[in-house]
Parts: C-alpha cells; sequence; structure tokens
C-alpha cells in the first residue's frame, strides 16, 4: 500500500520488477539508473553476494518531484529468480503498488516465465491480493536476441501464455539496448500513480 | 471524471515525459563515457560466438570454450593424479594462448593455473576446500565465456573482484595466514548483513507507520 501522508504531502509508491532469474529486470534498472543519471540523483544499490548476479534484490529509487501539490516519491525493487529466495520474493513484494512483469522472450524460457508468474500470484495470494488487481504491465524482454539468429517466442505465445486472462498492458522491449525500458517504466508509473488518484483526492 | 483527476493525469504524464525523455540526454549528460550500456546497440561487437546465447542456456558454463577444462575438472572427482593435473594446466595454456587478448579470460585462468599447480604439487593432502573453489572459479569463467557480450567491461571487472577475493581468502588460508582472512571476509560480511538489516528494518519501520496510518484513518478525520 502507497504511503500517503496528507500532512508532508507526500505519496510514496513501491513498485517490483519481478520475473524469472535472469530475465532483464536487473538490467532494466540498470539502464535507467546509468541513463538518466543526471536526472534522477539518486543512487541504486545492488545487494548481491559471490557468484550471482542478484542474490537478494536491486533498488532504486526515484524522485518524481511535486505533482498536484504532493511530492511523489517511488522505490523501484527486482526480485531475486532463484527458486530457493522465495522469501526474499515475499519481503519485498508486501506493500507493492505495481508490478512489472519482465518475461524472457527466449524460446528456452517459455516455462520459467509461466512458472514465475504463477510463483508472483501465490506469493500475493499469501497476502490477500489479487494480481489482477495490482497495476501490472508486462515486458516481453530480450527481444534484440532475434537480430541474433536465437529462436524467440512469438509475441502472441507470450500474451497467450502470461496475459490471455490479466489483459495488462505489455510491450516488447530490450533492456540491453534499451529499447523500450523507459516506456515500460513510464506506463507503470503512470497506471500506479491513476490507482492511487482516489485516495490522493480523498485526504 | 473529475478536473482534479484530470489535471493529475496530465500533470504526472508532463512530468514523465520530461523526466525521460532520451532525445535531450546528450546535451545534459556530464560525461558520455560513464555508461556502457548505453552505447551497447552499436558498440555490440559483431561477435565472433554469434550462438553464445545458446551456449548460456546449456548445462555445462562456457560451452565449446571450456570443455576440455570442464572434462578435466570432472575426471578430478574420480582421482588427482600428475596425469590429470598435467592435462588441465597444458589445456589452461592452450586456452590461454587462444585468448591472449581478451584480459578477464587471462586473469580468471590464471587464478585456475594457481590453484591447479597446488593440488598437482599436493594432490589428495592438498586443503579439503581446493576442489571446490577451483569448480567456483572455472564455472565463473564459463559464465563469463557465455555471458562475453552481454555484460559491459565494468560487470566483468566486478564480477572479476568478486572471484579474485574468494580466491585470494582462499590462498591465504592454505598459506596458514587464515587469521586475519577470517576476519576480512568477516568483516565483508558483516558490512553486507549490515545492509541487509538496513533494508529490512526499512520494510519493517514502513509496515509500521502503514498501520498507524490505517489505525488513524479509521478514526473519523478533519475534512
Ligand atoms: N541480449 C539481451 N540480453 C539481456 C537483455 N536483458 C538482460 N540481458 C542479459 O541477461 C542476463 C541477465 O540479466 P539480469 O538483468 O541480471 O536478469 P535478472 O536476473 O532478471 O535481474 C545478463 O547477462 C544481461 O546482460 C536483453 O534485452 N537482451
Ligand atoms: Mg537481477
Amino acid at each position: 500500500m502507497a504511503l500517503i501522508n496528507p500532512k508532508k504531502k507526500e505519496v510514496q509508491v513501491k513498485i517490483v520488477y519481478y520475473g524469472p532469474g535472469r530475465g532483464g529486470k536487473t538490467t532494466n534498472l540498470e539502464y535507467i539508473n546509468q541513463k538518466f543519471k543526471s536526472r534522477i540523483k539518486a543512487e541504486m544499490v545492488t545487494v548481491k553476494t559471490y557468484g550471482d548476479r542478484t542474490l537478494f534484490f536491486d533498488f532504486l529509487p526515484l524522485d518524481i518531484g511535486s505533482i498536484n501539490g504532493y511530492d511523489i516519491k517511488i522505490q523501484f525493487y527486482t526480485v531475486p529468480g532463484q527458486v530457493k529466495y522465495n522469501a526474499t520474493r515475499k519481503l519485498v513484494l508486501r506493500g507493492v503498488d505495481g508490478i512489472v512483469f519482465v518475461a524472457d522472450s527466449m524460446g528456452l524460457r517459455r516455462e520459467m516465465n509461466i512458472r514465475s508468474l504463477q510463483n508472483l500470484e501465490e506469493n500475493l495470494r499469501s497476502f490477500n491480493k489479487d494480481l489482477s488487481r495490482i497495476p501490472l504491465v508486462f515486458q516481453y524482454n530480450k527481444r534484440d536476441l532475434a537480430a541474433h539468429n536465437i529462436a524467440l517466442l512469438p509475441l502472441e505465445t507470450m500474451q497467450q501464455d502470461l496475459n490471455a486472462k490479466l489483459n495488462a498492458p505489455y510491450l516488447e522491449a530490450s533492456a540491453i539496448t534499451g529499447d523500450n525500458v523507459a516506456l515500460t517504466m513510464k506506463k507503470i508509473i503512470s497506471i500506479t500513480i491513476g490507482s492511487l488518484k482516489k485516495k490522493l483526492e480523498e485526504k | 471524471m473529475t478536473d482534479k483527476e484530470d489535471a493529475l493525469s496530465t500533470a504526472l504524464d508532463q512530468r514523465l515525459d520530461d523526466l525521460f525523455d532520451e532525445g535531450n540526454l546528450d546535451v545534459e549528460e556530464p560525461k558520455p563515457s560513464v555508461s556502457e550500456k548505453s552505447s551497447a546497440p552499436k558498440d555490440k561487437p559483431q561477435n565472433s560466438r554469434p550462438n553464445n546465447f545458446k551456449a548460456t542456456e546449456s548445462q555445462q558454463p562456457g560451452g565449446e570454450v571450456m570443455r576440455g577444462l570442464n572434462a578435466l575438472l570432472l575426471s578430478m572427482e574420480w582421482e588427482i593424479d600428475d596425469s590429470v593435473m598435467s592435462k588441465y594446466l597444458a589445456e589452461i595454456q592452450r586456452l590461454q594462448e587462444l585468448h591472449k587478448d581478451d584480459m578477464f579470460f587471462i586473469n580468471f585462468t590464471k587464478m585456475l593455473e594457481s590453484i591447479g599447480l597446488y593440488l598437482k604439487r599436493h594432490k589428495v593432502h592438498a586443503h579439503q576446500d581446493t576442489l571446490k573453489i577451483l569448480q567456483e572459479i572455472q564455472a565463473g569463467l564459463g559464465l563469463l565465456v557465455d555471458m562475453q557480450d552481454s555484460l559491459s567491461d565494468k560487470e566483468k571487472k566486478i564480477y572479476f573482484n568478486q572471484t579474485y577475493e574468494r580466491f585470494q581468502v582462499f590462498r591465504k588460508q592454505i598459506t596458514g595466514k587464515s587469521a586475519d582472512v577470517t576476519k576480512a571476509s568477516l568483516n565483508k560480511n558483516t558490512e553486507l548483513v549490515t545492509l541487509i538489516r538496513g533494508i529490512v528494518r526499512k520494510e519493517l519501520a514502513m509496515l509500521r507507520k502503514e498501520l498507524l496510518e490505517e489505525l488513524r484513518s479509521a478514526q473519523p478525520k478533519q475534512p
């Protein structure tokens, strides 16, 4: 749940990048962090340990500035993909306001995408939350690999596998080249804040 | 939809457009060289291993390049004798010759070589963790090979440094200077634990705030 502080006129929003391990979540945030360094004025924190790229999680704070008198602060998190880190994933998911599901377009990752989405739904259910009622954007990542002759899942397959019921906005992207990375972030911020509008008005 | 809501979306969209406008960045960015990622599309080498991403998916890290080395390492689990160790060291030299322009590759293999020599000298009397360390570093090298084109030099360096630290800790262990080593690695651990603890603590503080907020909003509030 977003923290809305009417006295300080501050809104804190938590957005989580979820998805299978090695799908490109960290690369998404790294791209934003690098590319918009001069505007973001915050540091990305990556908690990692030996030999693995994200044993725990990445954290990127983003200050949007004042909108309608409210200072909007967003915190982006990524979760570790490995099965054994489900406790960390749950911790990171707690209080989530919006989710970007980064799916891996590589043909070989089809199962992993599906399983990761199931895991997301289960974890949310343990907080009595329903994925279909949380602002969500699908990002079909690594589309650049097509140019390297690597078998990719067709868009329709990914949509069918992951988004058939949820019918959430989706984007094809390449976190490594930056294609649609910023757009993904804009989209999720926009719909997440949109979902808070009512609350902002009430206060 | 009320005017207020509309105003909010418009203001937000405007702000997001400004914030994430990629067109104007060149002028604003103070140092053009910082980001390796952002220049990746054009710099991306027409790589010598077109199928490197496929290799990533195979069981053994490093694919074709590392096959010989991986097979020899596997056979060490059965027996560590002069013959297998000589072959292992010879394979390292062959690879070093092949990749002599790749600094990261060379540096990784130097660690393998150093441990290989130690293992050859001491065989079954070597430190009990030797094989494990060797496997770890070799798997690390394999991963580096697989991910060659998708890692920036900065990332490779971070990756190498992590591995090198690991190697140093081990080396000091076997040369007996374990006292300060343990302390050093303990310090590192403490750092990490402190960081994580900090984050978790923040999470808990947030939870507490949320609960208070909820309690407060359950009470009648001023208009
Ligand atoms: N070709 C390509 N590689 C990518 C892309 N996104 C991520 N990667 C690579 O995939 C690997 C895993 O990415 P990472 O961001 O660590 O995944 P995470 O586990 O989801 O955080 C890294 O080697 C990245 O460089 C992409 O869009 N295209
Ligand atoms: Mg990661």
